[in-house]
């Protein structure tokens, strides 16, 4: 997967937990907690939504790379085949 | 009996039809009584005894067994000027003279653009109740008040038997009145003196502010038992006696639900595509936001009327019945 | 096993004496076989059996006593492949002294076979489905009410007409309001009484021309509940502070062995440890209804949840004290998706017996919040912050968290609030036993 595809896939999956966001307003490199309200069920459900459209494993200890939309294609790219 | 007292007179149903009959002969020379037994044999059940005597056999006259013949009669008779009362033995019978009245009494004024009324009336015996068989049993009130053309009124009460017949007569477009065969023997108190009554509006016989019992003849006077019996246990029932089926005091009925909110409508008649239906349309129609519960039909069971007694009391609408409905919608 | 019961052998018969029987047990009967006799006042007559089968018991002797129409007389085992009669059922003398007509409490029975499958259809959870026909028994009804979403979407609540127009007259949810009519059905008494408990503000305009968004009705549900709450209900606020650090690294750990898909949140862990702890002060869990409290056996745990155009719902855990930690997360989750999709059930809304809101969230420290009547008792959590604590007189930085109990001292006081707490503290030191 390439960063594109991560990119795309990242939003998707944030759109069906945050629908009124809009990706063009999103800082890909600051922290998402605060830039769009999501607690920790919104988290949860965002890393397993990714996590059943890539199929792509993210073990309790990499949680934190996924604090912001940088991190989270980065790491997506790196463990995705 | 009189009572000079207190104004009031006790009288028979039967003895309050029979009345009115002579008080509308005597008063005018037009109105003449038709039909089968109504003369030698003093009428199925009695209601023109006495009165072929009085009044002669040009007045009083025994037809032969065909009611498309003597309906058929009667409606020239009124082409002609006469004010008859046709008397059809029981609502069952008339299904022979249904064309005759549908297609001739209801529709000449219509047909001939205004020109012809027909100012027939009919009387006829509806209901069951004294195990005379399916095909004798019948309440098709509700079938007639589908007809334009033709005014179909129900008198419960002793008052409604005496009075709603001269206004009937004076009426230029045919009136049919349906006497529920159970009530004839009843009893009840006749204001004196008396004055014909309309034959356009209900009445509410008893108030109520729970629910309102919807009813007609023969069901009257079940209606007022499951008023009583519901009072026993804090359900505050109105008892509104429509009096007239076509056309139906819808006004009456959508300010009486709209005050209790509830409604349940007895009619003798089956339930499928019966007056219960018309009247719980109206109500659906045009009172939907005052109903606080679905509306409740109690009519006769979906069966021929049976023959045995125990069965016929099962298909036909009881009090435990209407008790039962009024119970479940007001909760 | 076929019943053969007195039958009714005449138009007015009523009752009749069991003469004698014709057969015995071990007999094998036929259809139409003349089996007994009876006496009743008119005649002797032969009774005939109506089903193939052997005789079981004879559970009535001949003798002198009248018996209704109905009566049980015997017992036949019917024949292998033979259809029997479906046979009347006799309602027994307890049953029929203490049937009642009345609406039953919610209670949970056991629904019959189709009433199961239509809850299978549904998706429905039988279990936490309140029973409404005759003891108790969860009706095809019931099974598709509990299916029915309710919030934001009036037309899938079954209100009556007149209930209708007085919610939208007066501005009262009808998502929200318990219902007492036939059926499962709110009427104009439930919609008054949801009034009484949160009574319109008197410029509220009686007909809105414009169909009000959800949020705005939301809104001034949560207006009119909260001020209501503030006005009736006198509150007293206790706090703690709960070291987390024992649980926080168990639940790592526990994270740690699991896919992403069966992960557990800290607020689960949160959620549990309060359920269990409401067993030890029951006067926390319940509902005060007509100037009195009324404890609930169940413990069903509002759980505040925001919505994100706005807007707060706390629809219930049912039995939150019963359910694993993994049942507890996986209901949070589906509660939470349903909540901000407008998918809730009614059931959820109204049977709430505690609630607990600001579940370890970024935000605040210490919660302060306000009782959501008719509960008795509402739970804060405030966001886990690392403090210096005191370990055996060393100083260490723990994960900690403040706990809120906002309790109606109508119910409970200071002591039995800090009770709560305690057994809370005490149960998130051992999070392996939650």
């Amino acid at each position: 997967m390439n960063k594109e595809q991560a990119r795309q896939t990242i939003f998707e999956v944030l759109g069906e937990i945050a629908p009124e966001v809009d990706p063009a307003t999103v800082d890909d490199s600051s922290d998402l907690t605060e830039q769009l309200d999501l607690d920790s069920m919104d988290y949860l459900n965002w890393m397993l939504g990714i996590n059943e459209a890539t199929g792509v494993e993210i073990p309790q200890r990499d949680v934190s790379r996924f604090l912001t939309i940088d991190g989270a294609v980065e790491y997506l790219v790196t463990h995705s085949g | 009996m009189t009572d000079v007292l207190t104004q009031t007179r006790t009288i028979t149903y039967r003895e309050a039809v029979r009345e009115a009959i002579r008080e509308a002969m005597q008063q005018d020379d037009r109105v003449f009584l038709m039909g089968e037994d109504v003369g030698r044999y003093g009428g199925c059940y009695a209601v023109s005894k006495g009165l072929l005597e009085e009044f002669g056999p040009e007045r009083v006259r025994d037809t032969p067994l065909s009611e498309a013949a003597f309906v058929g009669a009667g409606i020239g008779a009124a082409l002609g000027g006469m004010r008859p009362i046709v008397e059809v033995m029981t609502v069952n019978f008339s299904l022979l003279a249904l064309d005759q009245i549908v297609n001739n009494a209801a529709l000449y004024l219509h047909m001939s653009g205004g020109q012809f009324n027909v100012p027939l009336v009919i009387r006829m015996a509806t209901g069951a109740g004294r195990q005379v068989g399916a095909q004798h049993s019948h309440s098709l009130e509700g079938w007639y008040a589908h007809i334009p053309g033709i005014r179909v009124v129900t008198p419960a009460t002793v008052e409604d038997a005496r009075w709603m017949l001269p206004t009937a007569l004076s009426d230029p477009d045919p009136v049919i009145i349906f006497e529920h065969s159970g009530l004839y023997n009843s009893e009840g108190e006749l204001p004196e003196p008396g004055a014909p009554v309309d034959i356009v509006s209900s009445r509410v016989r008893q108030a109520g502010s729970d629910v309102s019992l919807i009813t007609y003849g023969g069901s009257l006077p079940k209606a007022l038992a499951a008023a009583e019996d519901l009072a026993t246990v804090g359900v505050s029932a109105e008892v509104l006696d429509l009096r007239v089926l076509r056309p139906l005091d819808t006004e009456a009925i959508l300010a009486s639900v709209g005050a209790t909110h509830h409604a349940v409508i007895i009619d003798e008649g089956w339930k499928t595509a019966g007056i219960s239906a018309e009247i719980a349309a109206c109500i659906a129609e045009q009172a939907v936001w005052e109903l606080d519960a679905p509306i409740r039909r109690v009519c006769s069971a979906e069966v021929p009327i049976p023959y045995a007694r125990h069965m016929e009391e099962a298909a036909l609408p009881q009090v435990s019945a209407i008790v039962a409905a009024a119970r479940e919608i007001v909760g | 096993m076929i019943d053969f019961v007195l039958p009714s052998l005449g138009a007015d018969m009523d009752v009749a004496k069991l003469n004698c029987w014709l057969v015995k047990p071990g007999d094998t009967v036929h259809k139409g076989q003349i089996i007994a006799e009876v006496e009743t006042d008119k005649a002797v007559l032969e009774v005939e059996c109506w089903d193939e089968g052997v005789v079981e018991e004879l559970v009535l002797a001949p003798g002198p006593t009248r018996l209704p129409v109905g009566t049980l007389l015997a017992r036949i085992r019917p024949l292998e492949g033979a259809q029997p009669r479906p046979s009347p059922r006799v309602p027994t003398v307890e049953e029929a002294v203490t049937a009642q007509p009345t609406r039953p409490a919610p209670r949970h029975g056991v629904p019959s076979p189709p009433v199961r499958h239509l809850a299978h259809q549904l998706g429905v959870d039988t279990a936490r489905v309140a029973g409404s026909g005759p003891a108790g028994e969860i009706t095809r009804e019931d099974v598709r009410r509990a299916a029915e979403p309710v919030i934001g979407r009036e037309q899938r609540v079954k209100a009556s007409p007149l209930a209708r127009r007085l919610a939208r007259e007066t501005g009262v949810d009808l998502g929200i309001v318990p219902a007492s009519g036939l059926a499962g059905l709110v009427t104009a008494k439930d919609v008054r009484a949801m009034e009484q408990v949160t009574p319109a503000p008197p410029d509220l305009p009686v007909e809105t021309t414009e169909p009000e968004g959800r949020s705005e009705t939301m809104r001034r549900a949560i207006a009119r509940s909260m001020a209501h709450s503030k006005r009736e209900i006198p509150h007293y606020y206790l706090a703690n502070h709960i070291d987390l650090d024992r649980a926080l690294r168990w639940l790592t750990a526990q994270n740690e062995e699991r896919p992403i898909s069966g992960r557990i949140l800290p607020a689960a862990l949160l959620l549990k440890a309060t359920a269990l702890a409401l067993r030890g002060t029951p006067d926390l869990n319940g509902h005060w209804v007509d100037d009195g409290f009324r404890p609930s056996d169940a413990v069903h745990l509002g759980v505040a949840i925001s919505l994100r155009e706005g807007g707060l719902v706390a629809p219930a855990i049912h039995d939150a004290d019963r359910l694993s930690l993994e049942e507890m997360m996986a209901s949070l989750r589906d509660l939470v998706n349903r909540a901000r999709s407008w998918r809730l059930r009614s059931s959820e809304m109204s049977d709430p017996t505690i609630t607990v809101t600001n579940l370890g969230e970024r935000g605040v420290e210490t919660a302060f919040p306000v009782i959501i009547p008719p509960q008795v008792a509402i739970v804060g959590f405030g966001r886990v912050v690392d403090m210096p604590v005191a370990i055996d007189g060393q100083p260490a930085v723990h994960p900690v968290v403040h706990a809120t109990l906002a309790g109606d001292h109508r119910v409970t006081d200071g002591h039995r609030g800090g009770l709560f707490l305690d057994a809370l503290d005490r149960l998130l030191q051992e999070p392996e036993a939650l």
